[in-house]
């Protein structure tokens, strides 16, 4: 089993926002094969550079501002630099891979699963419609660790 | 799988946006300058109606980068409600978790956000001055600097488990005691996160010549500062102590205020242009009572740092000048200071003989229908104010965050800047670069300040005597 890493991130008091970490938690529940690891993350932060780097593998798992609430889509992300300074503290999905390459020599392949968010308003609750598409997101990544 | 190139819409990470005007004369001179935050979330009123002592879990998630700041305001305004004097390895363990907050903090700052305007120069195209064109052309700083904020952030994982904002730190204490492992493992990495700080303070120092334009005209100012300080000791301190306000001769003003009494000396004035509130000091009344808190204003207001290394680095930062160190550009020296202090006071804590103790929690119901927690998070004073019912339900929150009591100095930093380098009607790079420069320097915290979300690409707008706009950039 390639070494897999998965990351759920986002903000659980922003409604919406809460489902990538909602997810990695559900998932964190059953069991994976040895060499599947489970994180959850407010926000991406430059110091998973390394850990990402010792991945063959990587999932992100994030809410998205935009689509039917409740739509699931999947892409492959590959490593890119973001073409500007920050103030904020976090860094881009695309941008960590980079920093895992250009730092420590590997980017695993990465693939990117976003829900559409109806709410992103203050609460913990997932709106129904994103709660809705929770079985079906687990499945959709179980099939791609597997 | 279809491999195509999507826009991710930023709807987590984020830090509140920031907006920067600048209104000139009738000459074409700067006139003014507002330092604005334009989101708002209304923590405060989300937290009404809970029980108190879900607020320590609450508040930290204002923020995922500061979470462990709140989670010890909060549970110390909470052991107050309770009436509770915690355990003694309590609070050692406590200050054990708040210390590496201080130290991974300050290594994002300085490391990934204000190394790139300090290294690669502050007209370099900001498409290179960043993180990634640091990691190009410096690779090993990059790392430094990764390395040390894991240092931080893995004490608080191993103290807290695994989340980003860990329950541990609970009203009356802690909830579990430190295992002889996690002591082992902190240890084992301190060796290595010393000798990061170090070398990278040494490098700041011996390039200071190269920064004398910053730091003449970043936030170069008389001020008021503000910060905790040991009770008799006049120590640097993060977790407890007593406010302490000097005056830009470096003169104490007031000195052993009990937090509690913070409104007696702390006033918040509202602008209509910003969520962010300004506090001011209340005996020099709005504008006048100006003062700054953080890095830079705790080492100006102690009498010593309390431990052997960080005492040396003190004096020799304090030799800057005569009376109070007053360019916000030195908050990086500042940073790089506490981090070695930091770590000096970790490794004293983990070799604590009684740090392993088992007692590390009391309990009490509603003892007390008011609880008042300050703590020095990494930007500086940090107030949580709960007032609860006879249920222990929240019934009002106020909460004053480091970055909001940096707001007046902010305002005055980005002004001085922007008259240092306006001048026409059009902004340039250079202007913009600069202007960021300086709000960086005081590593604001934009979701604490105002609890919001939203991205934060810097607006900043020029904007002439009748009120018309002359240019405008957005970055990000």
């Amino acid at each position: 089993m390639p070494h897999t890493l998965i990351i759920g991130y986002g903000n659980p008091l922003r409604g919406d926002d809460g489902v990538g970490p909602r997810a990695a938690e559900l998932l964190a529940e059953t069991p994976f094969p040895d060499g599947v690891q489970v994180l959850v993350c407010h926000q991406l932060t430059i110091e998973l550079a390394p850990q990402i780097a010792e991945a063959d593998r990587l999932i992100l798992i994030d809410a998205r501002a935009t689509g039917e609430p409740g739509s699931i889509e999947q892409c492959v992300l590959t490593p890119a630099i973001p073409d500007r300074a920050s103030l904020t503290h976090h860094i881009d999905a695309r941008g960590l891979l980079a920093a895992a390459q250009m730092l420590y020599g590997h980017a695993p392949e990465t693939m990117l699963f976003t829900v559409s968010g109806g709410s992103f308003e203050g609460g913990e609750a997932l709106s129904p419609a994103v709660a809705a598409a929770l079985p079906e997101l687990l499945t959709q990544i179980r099939e791609a660790v597997l | 799988m279809e491999t195509r190139t999507i826009v991710i819409n930023p709807v987590t990470r984020i830090e509140g946006h920031g907006k920067v005007t600048i209104f000139l004369d009738e000459q074409g001179q700067v006139n003014d300058a507002h330092f604005q935050v334009t989101d708002f979330r209304g923590f405060e009123k989300l937290a009404e109606g809970r029980p108190f002592y879900e607020m320590p879990a609450i508040t930290a998630r204002s923020c995922g980068i500061c979470p462990v700041s709140h989670l010890m305001a909060s549970a110390k305004a909470c052991d107050q409600i309770m009436a509770v004097r915690i355990p003694e390895t309590a609070v050692k363990l406590r200050k054990l978790m708040n210390l590496a907050q201080i130290v991974q903090s300050h290594a994002l700052s300085f490391f990934h956000l204000s190394s790139p305007d300090l290294l690669l120069g502050m007209d370099s195209d900001p498409a290179q001055r960043n993180i990634f064109g640091l990691m190009q052309k410096y690779p090993d700083l990059a790392r430094d600097g990764i390395r040390l904020r894991k240092y931080g952030q893995s004490i608080i994982e191993w103290l807290g488990g695994k989340r980003v904002h860990p329950t541990w730190v609970v009203p009356g204490g802690v909830s579990a005691p430190l295992t002889p492992e996690v002591r082992g493992r902190i240890a084992a990495g301190w060796p290595e996160s010393m000798t990061i700080a170090q070398r990278t303070l040494d490098w700041f120092k011996h390039n200071l010549s190269r920064y004398s334009e910053e730091a003449r005209t970043f936030g170069n100012f008389p001020s008021l500062f503000m910060g905790l300080v040991g009770h008799n000791t006049g120590e640097l301190e993060h977790y407890h102590g007593r406010l302490r306000f000097t005056d830009a001769n470096g003169a104490v003003i007031a000195d052993e205020v009990d937090p509690a009494r913070y409104m007696d000396y702390i006033g918040e004035a509202v602008e209509p242009f910003s969520y962010l509130k300004s506090p001011y000091y209340k005996p020099l009344g709005y504008p006048g009572g100006i003062y700054r808190v953080g890095p830079l204003a705790r080492l100006n207001i102690i009498d010593k740092c309390g431990t052997p290394k960080a005492d040396q680095e003190w004096a020799e930062f304090r030799s800057i000048d005569r009376r109070a160190v007053l360019s916000s550009f030195y908050y990086h020296y500042a940073r790089l200071i506490e981090i070695v202090y930091g770590l000096e006071r970790i490794l004293e804590i983990v070799n604590d003989p009684n740090i392993l103790d088992k007692q590390v929690r009391a309990s009490a119901g509603v003892n007390s229908l008011e609880g008042i927690g300050i703590s020095e998070a990494p930007r500086g004073t940090l107030f949580h104010h709960y007032k609860v019912d006879e249920n222990g339900l929240i019934r009002d929150v106020n909460m004053i965050i480091a970055t909001g009591n940096n707001n007046l100095a902010l305002n005055r930093s980005v002004l001085q800047v922007a008259k240092h380098t306006i001048r026409s009607d059009r902004l340039t790079e250079g202007m913009l670069n600069r202007v960021e420069a300086v709000v960086r320097a005081y590593d604001p915290c934009l979701s604490c300040s105002t609890h919001a979300f939203g991205d934060m690409p810097l607006h900043l707008m020029l904007v002439g005597p009748d009120g018309v706009l002359l240019d405008e950039v957005r970055r990000g």
